[in-house]
């Protein structure tokens, strides 16, 4: 973090870490970082669309100069033009809506319970160090495995999905919480203490606020999981949804519409993660991770 | 079994093969040495062994099945060896993904069927049918006494699960509702896990009947006393599933014989089950189970498995009208699936399949 993050961050926020460096900013210094400032600004804008650019010239240049058959790998324009196809239609954005809900209610269940296990186990560490070799197994079984299961037990509906998705974040979600939970500075608990605030008081007013960069964390990878968990979920066991969509299209050997499919999926997660991102920033302004990037941009 | 590259058998064999070439060797050193004075061997026991071509063929599902006997009796009986070939099979997930697994070079032959293959066919994709593995389809319906699925009528409102959503199931399933007039979005397509536990979930009332394979239906059968598994008008439909391959593999003459090879140890290894029907596949089973190649529930269960290959060696993999040898393509056969597919509105029509077909690579007499 640079020194004009430090002098212009809150130190009254809970959470915030104290200033090391109080001394104002010069304004050689300030002019010195405004070119590189507006220079951050820009920059995705000129990455990101070369590297599109870029990406879609060497795939052109592949496929056309390698002869690859458009069974296999359909060229750019070929996926375009199924994708303009795709998003004018109707029925994908039924699809599409139906895909979106069981992201966003799996990612919620899976919000909600990994705040509640996280904050439980994080203020039991007996209670953690106890079922750690549940959690750990829990969370390297290749869940996708359970699929079938998963449709045979919740159901050929959204329901499946939304489990898997809400599996999937879960984990990632609630190991945050519970290290955003031990996190705390046993200097501010001590502060609290000596304000005679109940143990309500310090959670909401202390922990709780301690532990939201954390919460954060998990939830930009917890939707990334979601989507990827209520995608495969119907990629293997469903008959609605993109995931199902995804599925007809490689077995009628449309590559294009395959690959259309596909970036459309991509879209959706790269746009909920971007929701995500944006709540982080309206929630925790304060915190480093937010302000120290505004003030560098 | 569902490892991606197989080796272990073709490993094992050679190694045996090395072993026993050098006790060979070595005892025939030894006689050397006895009768010549200690004069040196003149061979070496590794010269002798064959040099096999190595083949990756895909399968367009892991080959724990009896739809893949041809396959795997060929691997463990050693046929792919006796022509020349160190074959691996690899498994890829569906047809689609076998075809284009073809079209993009990884593997030189795949089997797949008409209703899969021809629309590919139709588009311009030089694709050639070089013999048939299968002269009709096994797909069969699985339900349960009290919702029992019998006919196309059966499904006409009902739910019915399938392996996967626009696969070869679901287009049988089209294109039987529309031979006998039912009206195709009158029945909800639902993909599931074709296994034995779905049915469960037909007793549960959340699907009517599932579309399963001739192994899973005889195990469903066995398993479930309210199980009722009827072929349900999905075989009236013509399906043949053919080996595949395409124009410029065909122009390559290494390949080509390697190809001719393949077809000639897939026909001998099938000539062979068929010639153990009479001994309930004795010699068959025995080979695929001590092979330790293949583990599947179907293949411990002789019931189950003389039952599977019954049907396989006299209704799928021979013509019913016993005008065409194994393996060769059945052109009239073959010209009727296409123009029942074009009337069916699954292909556009207006070309010759018979281009797409030759009789070229399959074994001779």
């Amino acid at each position: 973090m640079s020194q004009t993050t430090r002098t212009h961050e809150p130190t009254s926020a809970p959470g915030a870490r104290a200033t090391v460096d109080d001394a104002p900013t010069t304004p050689v210094a300030v002019q010195r970082r405004q070119p590189q400032g507006r220079m951050l600004k820009i920059l995705p804008w000129i990455v990101t669309p070369s590297l599109v650019i870029l990406i879609i010239v060497a795939w052109q240049l592949y496929v056309t100069l390698g002869d690859v058959n458009p069974f296999v790998f359909p060229p750019p324009a070929a996926v375009g033009q199924a994708f303009v196809v795709l998003v004018t239609d109707p029925a994908t954005w039924a699809e599409l809506g139906i895909t979106v809900s069981e992201i966003l209610i799996g990612f919620a269940v899976a919000v909600i319970l990994g705040v509640i296990v996280g904050v439980v186990l994080g203020k039991l560490p007996w209670l953690e160090l106890s079922i750690r070799p549940l959690i750990v197994i829990s969370q390297v079984a290749p869940k996708v495995a359970f699929i079938p299961l998963f449709v045979i037990w919740f159901g050929f509906g959204m329901t499946s999905k939304i489990v898997l998705a809400a599996l999937l974040a879960f984990f990632p979600v609630m190991l945050n919480v519970l290290l955003g939970v031990r996190s705390v500075e046993q200097g501010q608990r001590e502060v609290m203490s000596s304000l005679n605030a109940s143990r309500a008081q310090t959670f909401t007013q202390l922990e709780l606020r301690s532990l939201q960069p954390y919460l954060f964390a998990g939830m930009e990878v917890g939707i990334v999981l979601a989507t990827t968990g209520a995608i495969v979920g119907e990629y293997l066991g469903g008959s609605e949804g993109l995931g199902a969509m995804v599925v007809r299209a490689m077995n009628s050997l449309d590559a294009a519409r395959t690959f259309a499919l596909i970036l459309l999926l991509a879209l959706i997660g790269l746009v909920l993660y971007l929701i995500v991102n944006e709540a982080k920033r309206f929630f925790i302004p304060w915190h480093e991770s937010v302000y120290g990037l505004r003030s560098e941009t | 079994m569902s490892r991606a590259v197989r080796p272990p058998a073709t490993s094992r064999r050679r190694k045996n093969a090395r072993v026993a070439t050098a006790l060979l060797a070595a005892g025939a050193l030894a006689l050397t040495a006895c009768s010549t004075g200690g004069a040196p061997a003149a061979s070496d026991g590794d010269e002798q062994e064959t040099e096999l071509t190595k083949m990756l063929v895909v399968t367009f599902l892991p080959l724990e099945s009896f739809s893949f006997t041809p396959e795997m009796f060929a691997y463990s009986g050693g046929y792919f060896e006796k022509h020349g070939l160190d074959v691996q099979l690899q498994p890829v997930q569906g047809t689609a993904a076998a075809i284009q697994a073809l079209l993009g070079g990884a593997t030189p032959i795949t089997r797949a069927s008409t209703v899969d293959v021809f629309p590919a066919m139709e588009q311009g994709q030089e694709l050639r049918s070089i013999g048939t593995m299968a002269y009709k389809s096994n797909l069969r319906v699985a339900s349960t006494e009290d919702n029992s699925i019998t006919s196309t009528a059966d499904m006409e409102g009902a739910t019915i699960g399938m392996g996967s959503l626009g696969g070869t199931s679901e287009k049988m399933l089209d294109l039987a509702l529309g031979a006998d007039g039912v009206p195709l979005d009158s029945v909800t397509r639902q993909a599931v896990p074709v296994t034995g536990a779905t049915m469960e979930v037909v007793r549960q009332g959340q699907l009517d009947g599932y579309i399963v394979s001739l192994d899973t239906s005889l195990a469903i059968a066995q398993q479930n006393d309210d199980a009722v598994v009827d072929r349900a008008g999905l075989t009236d439909a013509p399906d043949i599933q053919t080996w595949i391959t395409t124009a410029d593999n065909l122009e390559d003459p290494e390949l080509v014989e390697d190809l001719e090879a393949f077809l000639a140890a897939i026909d001998e290894a099938v000539q062979d089950v068929i010639d153990d029907a009479p001994n309930d596949f004795e010699n068959v089973l025995q080979t695929l189970r001590e092979s330790g190649d293949w583990s599947f529930p179907a293949l411990e269960d002789d019931q189950v498995a003389v039952e599977a290959l019954k049907i396989y060696t006299t209704e799928t993999w021979v013509n019913e009208a016993a005008d065409v040898r194994l393996l060769e393509n059945d052109l009239e056969a073959w010209q009727t699936t296409y123009d029942t597919y074009v009337d069916a509105g699954l292909l556009q029509g207006g070309k010759d399949p018979q281009e797409w077909i030759t009789n070229d690579y399959v074994p001779g007499d």
